[in-house]
């Protein structure tokens, strides 16, 4: 029962991030474009709004990307220690999963206050679009709730794999 | 040296070794000075990892990868290497020659090192060994080209030293275009005498009908470079739109024009390429929390003043410099090395009348050695893979092609006015 529900949030995981990338990467291209094409194919209609439409889809984007790259184990790391010591592997890849769980952890809590504070101030809000700037500070604590979640799935898979992957 | 800093220092290299990925160990090492060093309040790292993220500067670096993951999933790639054969191949030594220019192409538009190795490398090794050519020089030459990657411009690692120095993308991008060039000439020298030696077989020279028929071929192929220089330094658009358009066009021609890209593949190419960018732009997230702890600190003035102390000759300087780099890119990705020491770095430049653009090409250079030095180079790691060799075999091969492109950094670190000469044509 555990492990079909947990299959389950997996799996709707894995579409929200690819979908969510998806399309924040089309918003960003489709936008950025129309602005360099209003701007050169027209003397004054400029689309103000696209910079920070643009900024805010990569920073999502990045983030999102980020929760991908623990699922497929692809965060930039140094592993030249486990290449030189193979037996030390396993414990390294335990320990990097341990210190992802703290930074999720951190990014839970402090992310979370920082969001509340954000809601709570009614004139924190995006410069072009007027947007509540507390709905981009929640995708800290949204991720990281997700992150901590994905990482305990991927460390028990390599718990069992003997840390092959 | 204040015993905080040597924690630091010691928590920042821990953490690295121990295969923490890199954006968390600057995170975890930025938040440790800055709340329980300095007694900041934590909400600040929050802060700089929401504002770190929130510049419009970053969008080149996704979508130039997206540009190139488009051409590498696409026929773009090939029709660019067919152009290169039919150009130089009937020469001895061309095939390699070709995969080089190739790599120049493919570097004018993708700007990784990674993505070239992988595109063209990874093409262009079985096609030499199957033409004859000694597996060594062809392992050995197609791990070291790629190098061209970040070096001709448009170049990822330059875009983020742009972020740092604040030196303007696009003069940045125009000196990396006389070192490509210089490491392509030097590296076709080598390749032409090494092959002659060998009388290693040449393909036949292709008629004016042929070279017509493969520039006809890979004619909007060709257009790509063309529309991302031609639109930057015409004025017409800059560095960000550039990249913007051209993942349009790439977009455009692989789908419509020449048809070797679905629908269906766009959605894949979308997704890896925004996971590929979030692993590189992440980790600017994660120099940001330590580069805040630097300032707070004063150490890069604190370096800068105790270097000076020592070192008086800018020659000193730039050797030792260059030194510590190559060893630097031995163990570490050319993102995380660069956001890391360039703050350390810009300092000490004015002090010893460096500019600043300059070093940011020599700092390019060295890192992008170290994407074909053991233990961490992952060149090597690919073309290893791509012909089943080990790492100490890849290590040999790739021996006489750093040699050359160690020979050409020490030219362009002595020899400013060579990086410095577009940037100064153009902008004055």
């Amino acid at each position: 029962m555990l492990k079909k529900t947990i299959q389950k949030i997996d799996r709707a995981f894995i579409v929200f991030e690819d979908w969510s990338l998806l399309l924040s990467v089309c918003i960003a291209l489709t936008v950025a474009m129309a602005n360099v094409l209003l701007r050169k194919l027209t003397n004054d209609v400029n689309l103000f709004w696209s910079d920070e439409v643009v900024r805010k889809t990569i920073y999502f984007s990045t983030y999102i990307g980020c929760l991908v790259a623990v699922r497929g184990r692809s965060l930039i790391r140094i592993d030249a220690l486990p290449q030189l010591v193979p037996g030390l592997k396993k414990f390294l890849n335990m320990f990097a999963h341990a210190a992802t769980l703290v930074f999720a952890g951190a990014l839970v809590y402090l992310g979370g206050t920082m969001t509340i504070m954000m809601y709570k101030d009614e004139y924190a809000k995006t410069s072009s679009l007027q947007l509540p700037e507390w709905i981009f500070y929640a995708v800290l604590p949204t991720m990281g709730a997700m992150m901590f979640f994905r990482t305990l799935l991927v460390m028990v898979e390599d718990w069992k794999e003997g840390a092959d992957s | 040296m204040d015993s905080s800093y040597l924690i630091i220092l010691f928590l920042l290299l821990g953490l690295l070794a121990t295969t923490v990925p890199v954006f968390m160990a600057l995170f975890f090492t930025g938040t440790v000075g800055l709340v329980f060093m300095i007694g900041i309040d934590a909400q600040i790292v929050i802060e700089v990892l929401y504002r770190s993220m929130d510049k419009f500067a970053l969008v080149v670096v996704l979508f130039f990868i997206l540009c190139g993951n488009i051409m590498t999933t696409g026929t773009i790639v090939h029709k660019l290497i067919k152009t290169a054969n039919v150009l130089v191949g009937f020469l001895p030594g061309g095939l390699a020659m070709a995969g080089v220019l190739a790599c120049g192409f493919f570097g004018a538009i993708s700007g990784s090192t990674v993505a070239t190795v992988v595109a063209i490398g990874g093409f262009m090794i079985p096609a030499l060994i199957e033409n004859g050519y000694d597996e060594k020089f062809s392992v050995g030459i197609m791990t070291t080209a790629p190098n061209l990657g970040i070096i001709i411009p448009p170049s990822i690692a330059m875009i983020l030293y742009a972020m740092v120095s604040n030196d303007p993308i696009e003069a940045l991008f125009l000196t990396g275009f006389i070192p490509g060039i210089l490491i392509m000439i030097a590296m076709s020298i080598y390749a032409y005498f090494y092959c002659k030696k060998r009388n290693y077989k040449t393909l036949d020279r292709p008629t004016f009908k042929e070279i017509i028929a493969v520039f006809k071929e890979s004619f909007w192929a060709l257009c790509l470079p063309i529309l991302i220089f031609g639109g930057i330094y015409s004025g017409l658009f800059t560095a960000n739109e550039a990249a913007v358009v051209a993942c349009f066009y790439a977009f455009f021609v692989e789908v419509f024009i020449h048809k070797d890209m679905k629908l269906q593949d766009i959605k894949k190419v979308i997704v890896a390429s925004s996971v590929t960018s979030a692993t590189l732009l992440i980790i600017v997230a994660g120099a940001s929390v330590f580069g805040e702890y630097l300032t707070f600190e004063q150490i890069p003035n604190k370096i800068a003043t105790a270097v000076i102390s020592q070192i008086s000759s800018p020659w000193v300087f730039l050797l030792a410099v260059n030194i510590m780099l190559l060893v630097v890119g031995m163990f570490m990705d050319i993102i995380s090395a660069t956001l890391i020491l360039t703050p350390i770095f810009l300092p000490l430049l004015a002090s010893f009348g460096i500019d600043t653009m300059h070093f940011g090409l020599l700092m390019t250079i060295n890192l992008g050695i170290g994407y074909c030095t053991p233990p961490l180079g992952v060149s090597l790691y690919i073309s290893g893979a791509a012909v089943d060799r080990n790492l100490v075999y890849v290590s040999k091969a790739v021996m006489p092609f750093l040699i050359i492109q160690i020979a050409i950094l020490l030219l362009l670190t002595y020899w400013a006015d060579l990086v410095m000469f577009l940037p100064r044509l153009v902008y004055g």
